[in-house]
């Protein structure tokens, strides 16, 4: 099992929004929106819910567990 | 748009500064001790020391190039500086040429005792040369800060571009100091000779501290729990753990290797752990 995500999907529904505005919005690095996107990098449950307060949904919509 | 400082841009500040500082130091050797510096007086750490120096100076160089290009490409119209800057750069790389050329000169007319004055002096001209390039790149690199800093564009994503950098000088200093170290062991330098290189390691410190210095003065007002995100976190902990395991094998060397290593087995480990530890959090923050 793994944390897939639709984090990329999201991004582009928010006016193609940047990999890099996502991450000054929640307070990471570029890089670590990026590795999110990826599946290499599992967010903690505060990150998810900080990127899940910033779309306006509930974090399940945006990760999901996924069976490898 | 917002203006940000690159990574070629904090890499020719701080090595601008590093190479700024040695070249004072290095007009000052010049006038103390000519002789020490061309090694016509069989003085190994000043001979090593100009190498060091010259091999700085060559990566900022690089580094001044890199931001200068950057400005160029990102200028909407012609943009004079720039342009500028890459010429009195190219100047600043020939004067580097015509240095060694007066070294080799000076070492000639010295060993046959003849007066070299005119060498000297356009061995000054070329040395103000690299002077003024340096201190004209800090004052753009600074300005572009400056500028940054002021729209809070370095200050997004953590800060990623300073973290990047403070590994990429780790990686340079730790390099640095660990070839030196080797060369001194290898050549069995005696240990109570080692003070006259602490300025040699110290000057290779320095892009490392000054990249750390630049980081602490971004993050004095926040939290400590702020300063990394949580990938940051992670990729240092790796990091550690690697370089936890690495220093047990070089450890072992080093106790194997016993007196023949001596004193020097501080600065090994340090420059060691170092290395290992810039290069481990760079590849960990960048393969993911």
């Amino acid at each position: 099992m793994r944390l897939g995500n639709r984090l990329k999907r999201f991004r582009f529904d928010h006016d193609d929004m940047s990999q890099e505005d996502l991450a000054r919005e929640v307070g990471v690095t570029r890089q670590t929106i990026h590795s999110i996107e990826r599946a290499k990098f599992v967010p903690s449950a505060l990150l998810a819910l900080k990127i899940a307060r910033f779309f306006g949904r509930p974090v399940e919509d945006i990760f999901f567990i996924e069976e490898e | 748009m917002r203006k940000r400082l690159s990574a070629g841009g904090l890499a020719t500040l701080i090595l601008g500064l590093a190479t700024f500082l040695w070249l004072l130091f290095h007009v000052y050797e010049i006038r103390t001790d000519l002789p020490g510096v061309l090694r016509f007086e069989a003085s190994d750490f000043l001979d090593v020391l100009v190498g060091a120096g010259y091999l700085v100076m060559l990566l900022f160089h690089a580094a001044a190039f890199l931001f200068l290009f950057g400005q160029v490409r990102r200028a909407k119209r012609f943009a004079g500086w720039p342009v500028l800057g890459l010429v009195t750069g190219v100047v600043s790389l020939f004067a580097i040429a015509a240095e060694k050329v007066m070294y080799d000169e000076i070492s000639r007319e010295m060993a046959i005792e003849s007066p070299f004055p005119d060498e000297v002096f356009l061995l000054y001209g070329c040395l103000a040369v690299n002077l003024l390039f340096s201190a004209v790149m800090m004052a753009a690199a600074f300005r572009t800060l400056l500028r940054s800093l002021s729209d809070g564009a370095v200050r997004s994503g953590k800060d990623e571009c300073v973290f990047i950098l403070a590994q990429l000088m780790g990686v340079v200093s730790g390099v640095m100091g660990l070839a030196l170290t080797s060369v001194l062991i290898a050549r069995g330098w005696p240990t109570g000779r080692f003070w006259i290189f602490i300025p040699f390691y110290a000057l290779f410190m320095l892009p490392y501290g000054l990249a750390v210095f630049y980081w602490l003065v971004l993050k004095w007002r926040e939290k400590p729990a702020d300063w990394y995100d949580e990938k940051q976190v992670r990729d240092m902990m790796k990091a550690s753990l690697a370089t936890l395991i690495l220093s047990i094998p070089a450890l072992a060397v080093l106790a194997f290797a016993g007196r023949a290593i001596s004193f020097y087995w501080f600065p090994f480990y340090l420059f060691f752990v170092m290395t290992v530890f810039s290069t481990g959090t760079y590849y960990y923050f960048k393969r993911s």
